[in-house]
C-alpha cells in the first residue's frame, strides 16, 4: 500500500505538516518497495481555495490509499473519501515517527495488502 | 446616471447617507435606490419598501454524467478554482467553488459535462413612497457576491437617477458594485482608522478611473487629518454631516432622520445640491 504524509520538508526526517491542502510537501511511502517519494506542494500554499481538493486528486492519481496529517478540511475529506482514501488526523512528530506508529497500529492490514 | 456610495472602513454611514439622500432627491426627480450590499442589505430597514417582484439569481455549475466521463482530467486541469476533481474512478464537483465560467463543459472531449443553474441569491424590486427600490440579497451560506450584485445592477431603471449603496471595503464586492458609476461618493469618518481605510478606497477608485468625492460623516468629531488628506490629494469634499445623536436614534427606530428633523433635512438638501453639482461636471 502507499501512504502519504503531509510534511514541512522534502525528507522523511521532516516534521509532519499540520495542514494537508497547504502542506509544503507530501511524502509518499510505498510499503511494497520500502521507498519514499516526495511531492513539492508549495504552489498550493497561496491558493485561495480548493488546495485540499487538488492534493486529494493528486494522491488518488498516485494510487495512495492512506493519508496521515494534522488536519484535513471538509472539501478535501469529501474528495479523499470519494477516492476511497482513508485519512488519519491529529498526526504529529516527524514523518518517519508517524509512519512507524501507523505501521505498528495497522500491521495486519498492511501485511494483507501486500 | 449612477451615484455610488462607498467607504473603505465599514460603519462610516453609507446607508444612512444614501437612504436619506435618496429620499431628499426623490422629492424633485425620479430616483431609484439600489442596495448592492448583498451580504447584508439594510436600506430596506429605513425605506420600508413594498416588494413587488423577486427574481432568483443563479450561476451555472457543472453536472457530470459519470457514464460518459472517461476520467481524462481535462476539466480539472482547465479549472482555475479546483471546483472539479478527477481521479481514476470518479469525477467530483464542488459547486460552491465554481465561478460559472463554463470552461470545463467546453474542454470535455466526451460532452459529459452540462451546466445547471445553482441559486445563489435573489433580486427584489418594488417601491418606497416616491422612490423606486431595488435590492440584491445573497443566500445565507454563500460567499461570492459579485454574481448577485451584477444581477441587481441589470435592473437599473434607465430613466431614474440611481443611488447605489455599495458594500464596504475595497475588494471584489465593492469594485463590482461601483463599476460604471458616474460619481463615487466615499463616506468617510475623521479618525485614524477611517482615514487609513478611506485612502484604500481612493486607491481603488482611482485605479478604476472613476470620478469621486468625499462626504465626511461625524465631521465635528475626531481630528482634522482626513480633511488635510483630502486637500493634499485634491479630492473634492462634497459635504460634512455632524455627529448627531438624533441620527443614531432615528436609525435605531428604522426611520429616516431627514423625514423627522427639519434641520437634518436641510443638511441633506445641501449635500444633495453639492453632489448633483459634482456629478454634472
Amino acid at each position: 500500500m502507499r501512504v502519504a504524509i503531509s510534511a514541512v520538508g522534502a525528507t522523511p526526517t521532516s516534521q509532519v505538516d499540520p495542514r494537508l491542502g497547504r502542506a509544503h510537501y507530501l511524502m509518499i511511502y510505498d510499503t511494497a518497495s520500502d521507498s519514499w517519494e516526495s511531492i513539492d506542494n508549495q504552489k498550493n500554499i497561496g491558493a485561495p481555495g480548493g488546495a485540499g481538493i487538488a492534493v486529494a486528486e493528486m494522491l488518488a492519481q498516485k494510487h495512495v490509499t492512506r493519508v496521515l496529517t494534522g488536519a484535513c478540511g471538509p472539501k478535501a475529506l469529501q474528495a479523499l473519501t470519494a477516492a476511497k482514501i482513508q485519512v488519519e488526523e491529529n498526526v504529529n512528530g516527524t514523518v518517519t515517527e508517524a509512519l512507524r506508529r501507523f505501521l505498528t497500529a495497522n500491521r495486519s492490514t498492511v501485511d494483507s495488502a501486500e | 446616471m449612477i451615484i455610488a456610495f462607498a467607504s473603505g472602513k465599514g460603519g462610516t454611514g453609507k446607508t444612512t447617507v444614501s437612504t436619506n439622500l435618496a429620499w431628499v432627491l426623490g422629492q424633485s426627480q425620479l430616483v431609484q435606490y439600489v442596495d448592492c450590499d448583498v451580504e447584508e442589505p439594510n436600506g430596506h430597514l429605513f425605506l420600508h419598501p413594498e416588494i413587488r417582484e423577486a427574481n432568483p439569481v443563479t450561476i451555472p455549475v457543472p453536472e457530470v454524467d459519470q457514464e460518459s466521463c472517461t476520467h481524462c482530467g481535462a476539466c480539472s486541469q482547465a479549472c482555475r478554482f479546483h471546483a472539479i476533481a478527477v481521479a481514476p474512478a470518479f469525477t467530483l464537483t464542488f459547486p460552491e467553488l465554481c465561478h460559472g465560467c463554463g470552461l470545463c463543459s467546453q474542454v470535455c472531449p466526451t460532452g459529459a459535462i452540462r451546466e445547471v443553474p445553482r441559486p445563489v441569491g435573489v433580486v427584489e424590486s418594488g417601491r418606497s413612497g416616491e422612490l423606486s427600490f431595488l435590492q440584491g440579497r445573497m443566500n445565507v451560506g454563500e460567499s461570492m457576491s459579485p454574481p448577485v450584485i451584477r444581477s441587481a445592477k441589470k435592473d437599473l431603471s434607465p430613466a431614474a437617477l440611481a443611488i447605489l449603496d455599495a458594500p464596504p471595503g475595497t475588494s471584489c464586492p465593492a469594485s463590482t458594485a461601483i463599476t460604471g458609476a458616474d460619481l463615487v461618493v466615499v463616506v468617510g469618518e475623521p479618525t485614524r482608522f477611517g482615514l487609513h481605510d478611506l485612502s484604500l478606497a481612493v486607491e481603488l477608485i482611482r485605479g478604476m478611473g472613476l470620478q469621486m468625492g468625499v462626504v465626511i460623516n461625524r465631521a465635528d468629531w475626531g481630528d482634522d487629518q482626513l480633511e488635510r488628506y483630502l486637500e493634499q490629494e485634491s479630492i473634492p469634499m462634497l459635504g460634512r454631516l455632524p455627529h448627531d445623536r438624533r441620527i443614531a436614534e432615528t436609525a435605531s427606530q428604522g426611520v429616516l432622520a431627514a423625514q423627522v428633523y427639519p434641520e437634518i433635512h436641510g443638511q441633506f438638501i445641501q449635500l444633495a445640491d453639492s453632489i448633483m453639482a459634482a456629478v454634472r461636471q
